[in-house]
């Protein structure tokens, strides 16, 4: 996966350590971190925990934890953009496109994009609209750029 | 509260005034359809021809404070002035006011368009736009544009005669005999629009400035950026149409709010501040006692804006009904902060109606996309709150969706 050599876990929580001092290492190996941390992903919003499993080469699993259920907007039973959506379990990158790799830091690419996952998911919630673009393959609801980028007045 | 979250809600406020704007696409088709009637006023054969009647916006329109109706189904409100000059000697007002009915009766268009005949105005209804124009006709004296002109483009604040406009009234005992257009009700409709325009854009940390010339013109130049003042009045109004909801009679009226709030601006850039300061501050700049309420017109004292408020109706006491729950409600907004998005959207709706509040979070969410795009987005040290300051930069990524 990745094409230079892997930042290694202490590394990782150094880094993290000096932009998130909040963070916590639930758990820690030569090649698997569990971090969690608190966001509030805009001024006005609320505060939830993320959990970062990762193992190095793999890609990072990213959970909310709290809130345990993450409200939907009416007439919505899945969340957008995860994997899973009982686990919460965001998708932040599309792979194929190299967004990222073992050899980056998580402070500096996964911690923001859960932020900003966090923001277009309130907003979604309000709007009923994903704004934040994205990448979907879903033989049910299938991706419209169009939808996404249609205007109102 | 902080100053990140004030500063959120005031783009978020920004957005809502915005939504609440007539569109580029309204605002051609109905400056096209106003500059129509002056045409059909002015050209031969038209018997007005001889007065050289010119049409310009005049009240909300014009000072970039209108604000769309509540309802789908209502129609937006366009006041308008018809400008004679050199009217013959022995017209009255009742001569000046059908002069300009009759010719709009006469015309296949705009006769069947006619609304029945009000106070002051002729009211012509456009069915297919949406909206309907109030024509005010008067006369103005000669050199009255040259006037006007230098008026704009004077910095100083002195209010003459030359600009103002005399308007007729069918509820005035004069109004079939006076032919002393000088003896008519006196209007300054331009100087009021230059006495807004200068304090809305008096904060010196504005990005823009505004040419008068070409803001109070025949046909205004078209604003997507507006002045926090103008934006203010905008969610003032709103607030309003949604607390009165369908009472046209009662609610208070335009010109007063915009008045107050002018005279109560503490130059604030921030919405919400400025809301805050205003909302605090405008009654205090309402003279008079209970019962006896004078809102002086500020650019010609004798002019009571207030002058329908009596005791026998409740005018009066809503005005101050609508102040209080203002003020309750930007305290809400306040108490609202830090408390989830979701918090500020269902406030937003209750207050300013839900097409429009729920048009502010996505013209939001469109520009923190466009923030990520530009490279500009950060999530800041701590909590990883996005936004433009100080903070890791969000890197171009795509949110990927699979099939579960």
């Amino acid at each position: 996966m990745s094409k230079g050599t892997p930042v290694p876990i202490p590394a990782q929580i150094s880094i993290l350590a000096k932009y998130y001092p909040n963070g916590v290492v639930k758990s820690q190996t030569l090649r698997r971190l569990v971090w969690e941390n608190d966001i509030i992903p805009t001024p006005n919003s609320t505060t939830y925990r993320i959990r970062i499993d990762y193992t190095i080469n793999q890609k990072p699993n990213v959970y909310v934890i709290d809130p345990s259920v993450l409200a939907r907007p009416e007439g919505k039973d899945k969340l957008k953009h995860v994997y899973d959506t009982e686990k919460q379990q965001l998708c932040l990158y599309y792979a194929p496109f190299g967004e990222w790799d073992s050899t980056m830091f998580l402070a500096h690419k996964i911690v923001p994009w859960a932020a900003e996952w966090l923001l277009f998911y309130e907003l979604w919630l309000i709007t009923g609209e994903w704004l934040g673009e994205g990448i979907e393959h879903s033989t049910r609801t299938p991706f419209r750029k169009d939808v996404l980028s249609e205007k109102t007045d | 509260m902080t100053e990140e979250q004030k500063k959120q809600i005031s783009v978020l406020l920004n957005e809502i005034g915005k939504a609440l704007d007539v569109t580029k696409t309204e605002y051609d088709q109905i400056t096209t359809s106003y500059k129509a009637v002056g045409t059909y006023l002015a050209e031969d054969p038209s018997p007005l021809k001889a007065y050289s009647p010119q049409i310009r916006p005049q009240g909300s329109f014009l000072f970039g404070t209108a604000v769309r109706p509540v309802s789908e189904d209502a129609d937006l409100d366009i006041d308008l002035v018809c400008e004679l000059t050199r009217k013959p000697a022995n017209w009255t007002q009742w001569s000046t006011k059908n002069a300009v009915g009759n010719r709009l009766k006469s015309s296949g268009v705009y006769g069947p368009m006619l609304d029945k005949e009000g106070k002051r105005c002729w009211t012509l209804k456009y069915a297919d736009g949406k909206y309907h124009m109030d024509v005010l006709p008067c006369i103005v004296n000669e050199g009255y544009s040259t006037a006007l002109e230098r008026m704009l483009a004077s910095s100083d604040a002195v209010v003459t005669d030359t600009t103002a406009i005399r308007i007729t009234d069918r509820t005035r005992p004069d109004y079939m005999t006076e032919t002393d257009s000088d003896k008519w009700l006196k209007s300054n409709p331009f100087a009021l629009a230059k006495w807004f325009y200068n304090i809305a854009y008096r904060p010196t940390n504005l990005q823009r400035t505004i040419d008068l010339k070409e803001a109070v013109a025949p046909v205004p130049k078209y604003y997507e950026t507006k002045a926090p003042l103008q934006r203010v009045v905008q969610l003032m109004k709103r607030h309003r149409d949604i607390m009165f909801d369908g009472d046209e009679d009662d609610k208070p009226i335009s010109i007063i709010i915009t008045t107050l709030a002018a005279r109560a601006y503490n130059d604030a850039t921030d919405l919400l501040k400025a809301l805050q300061h205003i909302a605090r501050n405008m009654t205090s700049y309402i003279e008079g006692t209970p019962g006896h309420r004078v809102v002086k017109n500020p650019i010609n004292p004798s002019e009571n804006f207030a002058d329908r408020w009596k005791p026998e109706n409740n005018k009066e006491e809503n005005f101050y009904k609508w102040v209080k729950k203002l003020q309750v409600d930007v305290d809400r907004l306040i108490a609202a902060a830090g408390q989830g998005l979701d918090k500020l959207q269902t406030l937003f709706e209750e207050l300013f109606g839900e097409k429009v509040s729920k048009a502010s979070f996505k013209a939001y969410g469109n520009q923190i996309l466009e923030q990520r795009k530009a490279g500009k987005l950060t999530a800041a040290a701590g909590a990883a709150t996005i936004g433009t300051g100080a903070g890791t930069k969000v890197a171009a990524h795509s949110f990927y969706g699979k099939n579960e």
